[in-house]
């Protein structure tokens, strides 16, 4: 009793108790993650302790061997190759998800056309359908296209998504069509309105757009597990599922490997968290 | 009057005609901004959809032409004792994660909400594990879950608790699934409540507390209603996802041991690329969408009824 009237005596000058409990969360939501980084720079030998260790022997130990050993070691999977695959699959589809659910926003949001509204509801609707429910037909239409083992295979089927386009036109529908109708009496077609005016308005939302399929690129697993088993194609998420059953003991460039292939998508998020958490509220995606 | 009107309709007629052909063709011309999209939705959206069903009516390998068999897929899933298996573990899984995955992000959006020192980086450190690929979250669990020198077991006998082997037994590898699958994607349903809880305005709690509100009648009378959007929208989400779950266990247990953490989506995978059983793969896959489709229904219909 006494305790908690202390406790809410002190929370009016500092929420101690709220900080205590979130520190405490947080710090067990990262170790895994600084657990992972750690062993990373471990020399192999003592990656397996028993108890284990945060902290090598001596800190002189730490080393960044494992990095270069994973990356540099030739073996059945090239890391850097995969590096590189990560990286064109995911600048180049962002690029055209971003242009093809950028025109398909604007046309929900903005044109009338017959079937709009059976269309848009239609792309709604596919929001709820589980793609590994389409995994099947899809990998045979991908096989039927001979884009096994391709980029095509990688990008292309990414594009059917409703996810972007749904954003986009929710967005799009609140920009105030004054200002439309005002660039109509100048003359502009859609074209340029859609150029000059919605996309420069809708920056934010087309910005989170491309960071969510940026890291959703970076991180499928599923499908490209499935269409690659070429070593020279594969994702970095591919490859490290083929080093790991390759070298499954070698703990430390398994870590170093996670690692590399976890980095810059934490970078990428964590740079763009606010714009993403203020787009959210402004587009209302969460319902 | 009647003859000037004969003379002179068929060429109204006919200009109201030509008009009519252009605004017709002018209102197809947004249409181009939708074909991009329109192509892809239908290729690789729409049509499996309908093509999936049809691969559910056949026998094939890939190899040979596909022959037609009727239901016989569905009627056979009824003995398939693998496939009862993965539907158990898959609900199982479903029923333990998915209110995990709402209440734990919930709780912490609201901790996070408040204005505290610190507080980006504590909203970090619960957001960071949702931007690291499936793999990697595998790879890395395993070895923390390992039960001689994973991390977790270590701790565990520190406070006195018994040590587990995690992912070798049976009744405990299913709720290291769920363990890692909650620290892994809280972060995204946090990020939508704290979205949901920045749109309640202040001036509604402040109101209440005057009134003498506590706690639990904030949470219970402000908080709630006004996430009520969020929460159906986080809710439907968050089964659909669960009951997707694959990369995980296909990482961690490989559905093991004893096909304990053998899912439905895994079921799909294996018999199709592994066994090259497309159809009744086919069939599994429209059972599974079957099950997702009801929640999801009745999660609307619940949600109608506690608004009226």
């Amino acid at each position: 009793m006494a305790q908690a009237v202390l406790i809410r005596r002190q929370i009016v000058r500092f929420p101690w108790a709220r900080f205590l409990v979130l520190f405490i969360l947080s710090v067990i939501w990262a170790v895994p993650v600084l657990w992972m980084v750690m062993t990373s720079l471990k020399p192999e030998a003592q990656t397996i302790t028993v108890p284990p260790h945060w902290l090598p022997e001596h800190l002189g130990d730490l080393t960044i061997d494992n990095y270069r050993r994973v990356l540099f070691v030739p073996r059945g999977c090239d890391l850097i190759k995969s590096f590189g695959n990560s990286l064109f699959v995911s600048v180049v589809g962002t690029i055209l998800v971003v242009i093809v659910d950028v025109m398909a926003g604007f046309a929900f949001a903005r044109q009338r056309f017959p079937g709009r509204d059976l269309l848009f509801a239609l792309t709604v609707a596919s929001l709820i359908v589980p793609g590994e429910i389409l995994l099947i037909p899809n990998y045979i239409t991908v096989w039927k296209l001979g884009w096994l083992n391709s980029y095509n295979a990688l990008i292309f089927p990414a594009l059917a998504g409703g996810f972007g386009v749904f954003l986009l036109r929710q967005f799009m529908l609140g920009i105030p069509r004054e200002l439309e109708d005002a660039a109509a009496i100048d003359g502009c077609g859609s074209f340029r309105t859609l150029t000059l005016m919605i996309i420069p308005l809708s920056r934010g939302a087309i910005a989170t757009l491309a960071i969510f399929t940026f890291l959703f690129f970076w991180n499928e697993f599923t499908w490209p597990y499935l269409v690659i088993n070429e070593a020279s194609r594969m994702t970095l998420p591919v490859a490290l599922i083929q080093f790991k059953g390759d070298y499954w003991s070698e703990y430390g460039q398994l870590m170093a490997g996670a690692a590399i292939s976890a980095l810059p998508a934490i970078a990428v998020f964590l740079t763009a968290q606010r714009l993403i958490i203020r787009s959210i509220t402004l587009t209302g995606i969460k319902g | 009057m009647s003859t000037l009107d004969q003379i002179a309709r068929p060429q109204e007629e006919r200009r109201a005609g030509q008009v009519r052909a252009r605004i017709k063709l002018k209102s197809f011309i947004p249409l181009l901004y939708l074909v991009p999209f329109l192509v892809f939705f239908t290729v690789f959206q729409i049509y499996p959809i309908f093509y999936g069903i049809y691969v559910s009516l056949t026998k094939w390998d890939l190899a040979s032409a596909p022959k037609f068999v009727g239901l016989t897929n569905y009627v056979n899933l009824g003995s398939d004792g693998l496939f009862w298996t993965a539907l158990r573990n898959t609900l199982f899984f479903v029923g333990l994660n998915a209110p995990l995955a709402v209440i734990v992000p919930l709780s912490l959006a609201m901790l996070v909400n408040a204005p505290i020192a610190g507080r980006t980086l504590f909203r970090s450190a619960f957001t960071t594990p949702l931007m690291i690929s499936v793999s990697s979250v595998g790879v890395l669990w395993v070895w923390f879950l390992n039960p001689t020198f994973g991390l977790i077991n270590h701790y565990f006998g520190l406070i006195g608790l018994p040590e587990q082997h995690w992912l070798s037994q049976a009744g405990w590898s299913m709720f290291a699934v769920v363990i890692t699958t909650v620290w892994w994607t809280s972060g995204w349903n946090l990020v939508l409540f704290l979205a949901g809880l920045q749109e309640i305005p202040e001036q509604l709690y402040d109101a209440a507390k005057i009134d003498g509100a506590g706690r639990w009648a904030l949470f219970r009378y402000i908080t709630v209603p006004g996430l009520r959007n969020t929460i159906l929208f986080v809710g439907v989400t968050t089964i659909i996802g669960s009951f997707r779950v694959f990369g995980q266990v296909f990482v961690m247990t490989g559905g093991g041991p004893f096909d304990s953490t053998r899912t439905l989506v895994q079921h799909i995978y294996e018999s199709g690329f592994r066994y090259f059983r497309m159809g009744s793969a086919s069939a599994v896959a429209w059972a599974l969408f079957s099950i997702v489709l009801i929640f999801t229904i009745i999660q609307f219909r619940l949600v109608r009824v506690t608004e009226n």
